[in-house]
Order: structure tokens, then C-alpha cells, then sequence
């Protein structure tokens, strides 16, 4: 090696050290970059699951589902979980332009989660007040979490695959804190219920 | 006579019962919760649970633990998601008795979380003038011993090389 080589290569390694005592200065100064910054919201079944989801309902039964909201946005977040409920004509958030539905909501969560921090809840519900008249079937209350919220919905016999069916779905909204105000966060998932007559 | 006098002391009294008693029950009027007082409520419970969240998610970006404080804002954020639901509902009693337990759960929320930013504003400060002295004292020792270095190992190189014996070529 000669004597050029072998003092680039002492000069490369007095950089290297002056780098590692510098790092904890620098890591107060420098951000890396951050990865995706999201928010999750899922709901799974009574066992847990992907799957056994409720779906055939009556006024006797209780159901559960699980429902759970994660926060990967980098900071802590503020959300709300509306809990609405629609038949086929009602509209459905609009995904595409982060509108929320229009529906009013029966029932709210709020939890504010760290980054990382994962909130699930099980949701207990039964529908209350069931009638039938012709090829309608109305819903007079719903009852989550032991508290009963009336209201009225009415749905249509779907005759091509033959029940009344509901939708319970959950809205994710998050805390704006430049408005202080909560915003539709595009993020919804639900539940299908086919109401059944008692017997 | 006698009993004329008395009969008039009687009505008298039974008078000024009936007076004292109407007065008591006119002056009591029970309390109703109405929609207005119950909306006044609610956005005021709002305002101070989103004020503390807000004061709450400063002090954790200033690098303060918040864990106690964030269970308060969750305390009260359960409590006024029921008043919410309540509202919702019409039964403006429970809304606003829900309203008042969310605003009592975070009304402290809001001063410690700031008390608790301005001391880790603090600390972190402290931590970063002391890490920039200590790098900056590292880096003057680092740049010394590198000079004292180079010049010790130039030297050595130098008469490792001197010290090297020429090879030997074969002229046959």
C-alpha cells in the first residue's frame, strides 16, 4: 500500500469515528423518513375471527362482534367509531370522495390512541321491536352495549335472495386539531343482517 | 260567643296554614333538563375533552410521558360518547349529567399536560445542549489524537519502509 493509499484510508476512518460521536447530536436534528402513516378499523366475529360473523338475526338473539381501531399515524390520534345502521337503499359512505353516509348515528365510541396503540371493543347488540307487514320489515330499536336507542327503519322484501336485509357498519372519524373538529377518516366496515321473524 | 272565637281562631289558623304551605309549594319547582341546557352542556364537555386531548397530544410531541393523562381523556371520552348517545335519544337528563362528568374528568387534564410539556421542552433542551458539548468535546479530542496519530503511524510507515531489504536479481 502505498503512502497515499494507506492516508485516505486513515482519513476515511478519523471521518467514520467523528460520524458515530456525532450521531446523538445529529439524531436530534435530523427526521428520517417515516413509513405509511394510516389508520386501521376492523371488525371480526364472535370467536375472534374472520368469520362467524352474525348475519341471520332475530329479536330474541344477541349478537357480538369485535371492533377495533389501531392508529399508525405517527402521532397520538382522537376518534370516533359511529355506529349506524341502513337497509339496501340507504346510502353507504362515499369511499371515493372520503364523504361519510348521511345517516344519523345510533351510537358512538371515543378513544384517543398513541401511535402504535391498538383499541378493540366487543360490541353487543339485539334489535328490538321487530314487525312485519306485507313485503316490509321494520326495526323500531336497536340495543348496543344494554343501551336501547329507538328509532324506525323500515326495509323491502328482497325477493331475488329472500329476507329483509339490514346493515350495521361502523364509521371511523378522526379529530382535526387545526379545526377542532372530528372528520370522516374514509374508513368503514360492517356487518349484514338478514332480520328473522320469531316464530 | 265562646264558641264563635273559637271557631275564628280556628279559621285563622287553617288560613295561615293553607298560606305557609302554598307558599313552600309554589317556591318548589322541579328541576327539568331542557334541550337547550343539555346542548349547552354537551358542547361544552366537547370543547374541553378536544382542549385537553389537544393540550394532551402537545406534551407527548414535546417527549412527555402522558400516560396518566391520556386515561383521563379516555375516562371522559367514554363519558361523552353516552352523552352523545343520550342526546341522540332525547333524554336530555342523562346528556347532560354525562356532559358535567366528562367536563369535571378532564378539567385538570388541560393545565397538567401543559405543566408537563413546558418541563420536557425542558429537559429535552438540557439534553440536547449537554449531547452537543459532549459531541463537540468528542470530536476535539477525536481531530487531536487523529493528528498525534497520523504523524506516529506516518513514521512508522516511513522507516518500515526504509528498513525493507532490496531484492536480490538474479544477472546470470
Amino acid at each position: 500500500m502505498s503512502l497515499g493509499d494507506f492516508k485516505l484510508l486513515y482519513a476515511a476512518s478519523c471521518v467514520l469515528l467523528g460520524l458515530i460521536i456525532l450521531s446523538p447530536t445529529l439524531a436530534f436534528v435530523v427526521r428520517l423518513p417515516e413509513g405509511e402513516r394510516f389508520s386501521e378499523l376492523y371488525v371480526l366475529g364472535s370467536e375472534h375471527l374472520a368469520e362467524e360473523y352474525p348475519f341471520n338475526v332475530s329479536a330474541k338473539g344477541v349478537y357480538r362482534v369485535f371492533l377495533g381501531v389501531g392508529n399508525h399515524m405517527g402521532v397520538l390520534e382522537d376518534y370516533v367509531v359511529y355506529v349506524k345502521l341502513r337497509n339496501q337503499s340507504d346510502s353507504l359512505p362515499d369511499s371515493v370522495n372520503g364523504r361519510s353516509s348521511s345517516l344519523e348515528p345510533l351510537f358512538e365510541y371515543r378513544v384517543a390512541l398513541r401511535d402504535g396503540g391498538v383499541w378493540e371493543k366487543e360490541v353487543s347488540f339485539s334489535l328490538d321491536g321487530i314487525s312485519r307487514y306485507g313485503n316490509f320489515c321494520r326495526i323500531s330499536g336497536l340495543v348496543v352495549d344494554d343501551y336501547l336507542v329507538a328509532f324506525d327503519k323500515v326495509a323491502a322484501w328482497n325477493s331475488r335472495t329472500g329476507g329483509f336485509y339490514y346493515q350495521l357498519f361502523f364509521e371511523l372519524w378522526r379529530l382535526d386539531g387545526t379545526v377542532s373538529a372530528f372528520e370522516f377518516h374514509n374508513r368503514f366496515v360492517g356487518v349484514w343482517l338478514n332480520v328473522t321473524m320469531p316464530t | 260567643m265562646m264558641r264563635t272565637r273559637k271557631n275564628r281562631i280556628a279559621f285563622c289558623a287553617l288560613s295561615a296554614t293553607i298560606l305557609v304551605l302554598s307558599s313552600q309549594l309554589s317556591a318548589y319547582r322541579p328541576f327539568v333538563y331542557g334541550v337547550d341546557d343539555a346542548s349547552s352542556k354537551l358542547a361544552q364537555a366537547d370543547n374541553a375533552v378536544t382542549q385537553a386531548f389537544v393540550a394532551v397530544e402537545a406534551a407527548q410531541e414535546a417527549g412527555a410521558n402522558v400516560s396518566a393523562l391520556l386515561k383521563e381523556v379516555n375516562d371522559a371520552n367514554a363519558v361523552l360518547a353516552e352523552a352523545h348517545t343520550a342526546s341522540r335519544s332525547g333524554d336530555n337528563e342523562t346528556a347532560s349529567l354525562k356532559s358535567d362528568q366528562a367536563f369535571n374528568t378532564v378539567q385538570n387534564v388541560f393545565s397538567e399536560a401543559e405543566s408537563l410539556e413546558r418541563s420536557a421542552k425542558y429537559d429535552s433542551q438540557a439534553r440536547l445542549v449537554w449531547t452537543a458539548l459532549l459531541s463537540s468535546l468528542g470530536l476535539s479530542l477525536l481531530f487531536v489524537a487523529c493528528l498525534f496519530g497520523w504523524r506516529y503511524l506516518k513514521k512508522r510507515y516511513v522507516r518500515q519502509a526504509l528498513e525493507m531489504q532490496p531484492a536480490k536479481v538474479d544477472q546470470a
